[in-house]
Order: C-alpha cells, then structure tokens, then sequence
C-alpha cells in the first residue's frame, strides 16, 4: 500500500497513517452488500407479515415460529446492517454537504481548483470522499460516540433551531463550531514525532503553542484557513499571536509550509458546524 | 404484577399480533427509505423511530406469545390437571377475537 502525505518511517518501519486506513476498498463492497441484505430481510419479513394480516390463520405453534421470524429474526437482521450501511453513510461527504447551511463547504471540497486545506483533502484519494468525518470527527476510545452525538445536534438545530429556514448568509454569521478545532485531529494523520513534521522550523518553535491549541495548524500564519470563505477579511489578515508577544509568521513567510502535500485541515475560528 | 398479567389477559392477542404487524412494516419501511435514500432525514428516521417501532413490535409479539401460553396452561388441582378456570384466562385460545 503506498505511504501517505504524513507518512514516514520509524526505525525501519513504514508508517501507514491512519487515513489510509479510510480507503479500504473492501470496505465499501461489504457496506454495499450489507445494504442488499438489509433490504433482502426486510422484504422477506414484510411479505411473511402482510400474508398473515391478509390471512389470519389460527395462532398455533407454526404461525407463531414464522411471526418470530417476521418480527424478529429478518427485522433483527435488516435492523442491525442497516444501521451499519447508515452509521457508514453518515460519514460521506455528500452526507454532510446535503444540508443546505454546508452548500459553500460542500462546493468548496469539491472544487478541483481550490487550495483552501479542504479541497486539497477532499482531492485526497484515500479518504477524499470522507474528508468532513476524517477531519471533524472525535479520535480517542469514545470518539466514533462522541462524533455521532455531535452529529445529533447538528441534525437536532437543524430542523429544530432555526437552521433550516437560515439563509447561506445568515449561516455565515451565524453558525459556529461549538469549539476551537483541535489540532490533535490534523495529528492524527500528521504526526508531530516524526522526522518529516519536526524539519519544519516553524513546527519546533510553535511545538507548545500547538500542542495547547493556542496556535492553529490552520490559521493564516501557518497553512491557511481550511474554509476560506467563511472567513472574514479581518480574520484572514489578523496572523496567529503567539504567547510571547510575537506574531505567528505570515502565510507568504513560510511558503514552504503552507505547499506542503501534507498540510492539515483545521480551523480555530467561525465555521459552519461540520 | 396480577393487575398487569389480568390486563395484558383480556387483551386480543390476535390484535396484540395485528398492531406488532403494523409497527414492523413502519419500521421496515423507513429501515427500507433509509438505505435507498442514505439522507439525514432517513438515515435518522430509521435509526430512532424505525429501530424504536421494531423493538415495539417485537415486544408486542412477545407479550401476545406470553398472554397466548398463559390462557392455556392448565390448573394443577388435587385431583389432577383441569382446564383454566372461568374468568380472562378462559378465552378460546384460537382466534380469540371472533
């Protein structure tokens, strides 16, 4: 398997990072057919259940096995694989983008000649077609909970809080991730112990400040905004302070970082919620 | 408890079975919306009140299955087994509802 960008090699090993883990083509073929055994059970348990509506027969000990098979064996089934084809399809790009306040993230992702951190991991081959969930969601032991109930909220303001009847512009303004993006999740796959991250100058100085969110992998100074648009102008002209009183250097500075095929995708400002 | 076990007695258990019916086709059919159309709203509709509408229908199956094996057990007695006395428990146990 080819290494990917925040890849490298530790005492002889090769490193996978765990995006490449996404791409598992495996993966999409048995969701697939997840899918047609999901819908298989279902129909076979709604035809056992419309024949005995339509039907009638006396309760014996046949009928009743072929209920338990209609209301809970094929149900169980299709219920289960469902919900992993539903759990996966929550993590598609198209998922996220079909809410309409995601429209401007959505086309942003998707457009090949953006350089916002975004597309560029969206033009990702491994994980491209995944870059909201790989990038927002929650790593850790209780991550994939912790993503799913954020992902809750989102649905429940949605419909519930006024986010739907929302104009783009409005949203602009007015929504906001719940928290500071965390750097830890572009160091997920860009690990800060390797050789490759820590050549970087800019990376050694700023190592606490990065490590302590205090310094955003994706702010101006560093490598940009990973949705541009949602910024305002002051947002992208203001560079990233650093505790010691020093302004992070500019994009143009580090050219060398904001072009790397490894840059990360984050943001500590406004943005829509993912 | 006896409340509960009279009350769930004089229940149909050919209705319990028919509404156990009704709920899982609800079910199966978001289930079904869901994986053609893998949206928010489907997606969500099916994880919450398709899986709810299905464990409700599976539990509506049981308790018929349960009140069905009740109503024809027969009464230990000392001069051996009899059929159920007279009461809710005495209900025909095939179509009960005629």
């Amino acid at each position: 398997m080819e290494r990917g960008g925040g890849g490298g090699s530790a005492g002889g090993r090769e490193y996978l990072p765990r995006a490449v883990l996404f791409h598992d083509t495996s993966r999409n073929v048995e969701q697939h057919w997840l899918g047609i055994v999901a819908l298989g059970c279902a129909g076979i348990a709604a035809v056992i259940l419309v024949v005995y509506l339509l039907k009638r027969p006396v309760l014996d000990l046949r009928v009743k096995l072929w209920l338990l098979l209609g209301l809970g064996v094929f149900p169980g089934i299709a219920g289960a694989s469902s919900t992993f084809v539903g759990m996966e399809a929550t993590t598609h790009r198209e998922f996220c983008g079909s809410c309409h306040v995601m429209i401007p993230h959505f086309d942003d992702a998707a457009a090949l000649d953006s350089q916002s951190l975004g597309a560029r991991h969206s033009r990702n081959p491994y994980f491209g077609g995944k870059s909201c969930y790989v990038c927002h969601a929650d790593y850790g032991m209780y991550g994939y909970v912790l993503t799913k109930a954020g992902g809750m909220r989102h649905v429940y303001e949605y419909y519930f809080k006024g986010y739907r009847e929302m104009s783009l512009a409005e949203a602009k303004d007015k929504i906001h991730l719940q928290k500071p993006y965390d750097n830890l999740n572009c160091r997920q796959c860009h690990t800060s112990t390797l050789h490759d991250w820590r050549r970087v100058p800019d990376h050694e100085s700023l190592k606490k400040e990065l490590d302590e969110n205090v310094v955003s992998c994706a702010s101006a100074g560093c490598h940009g905004f990973a949705h541009p648009f949602s910024k305002t102008e002051e947002q992208k002209r203001k560079p990233k302070p650093t505790p010691g009183g020093q302004a992070a250097p500019s994009a143009s500075a580090i050219p060398s970082a904001s072009a790397l095929p490894s840059a990360a995708p984050a943001s500590s400002g406004p943005e829509p919620a993912p | 408890m006896n409340r509960i076990t009279r009350t769930l007695a004089q229940r149909s258990v050919t209705r319990l079975i028919q509404v156990a019916c009704v709920l899982a086709l609800s079910g199966l059919a978001l289930l079904a919306w869901s994986i053609l159309d893998p949206s928010p709203l489907p997606v969500i509709a099916a994880m919450s009140v398709g899986q709810g509408l299905g464990v409700a229908a599976f539990l509506c199956y049981l308790v018929a299955v349960l009140v069905d094996l009740v109503r024809r057990t027969p009464v230990q007695t000392k001069d051996g087994l009899e059929p159920p006395p007279e009461g809710p428990f005495s209900v025909r146990p095939e179509r009960d509802d005629e």
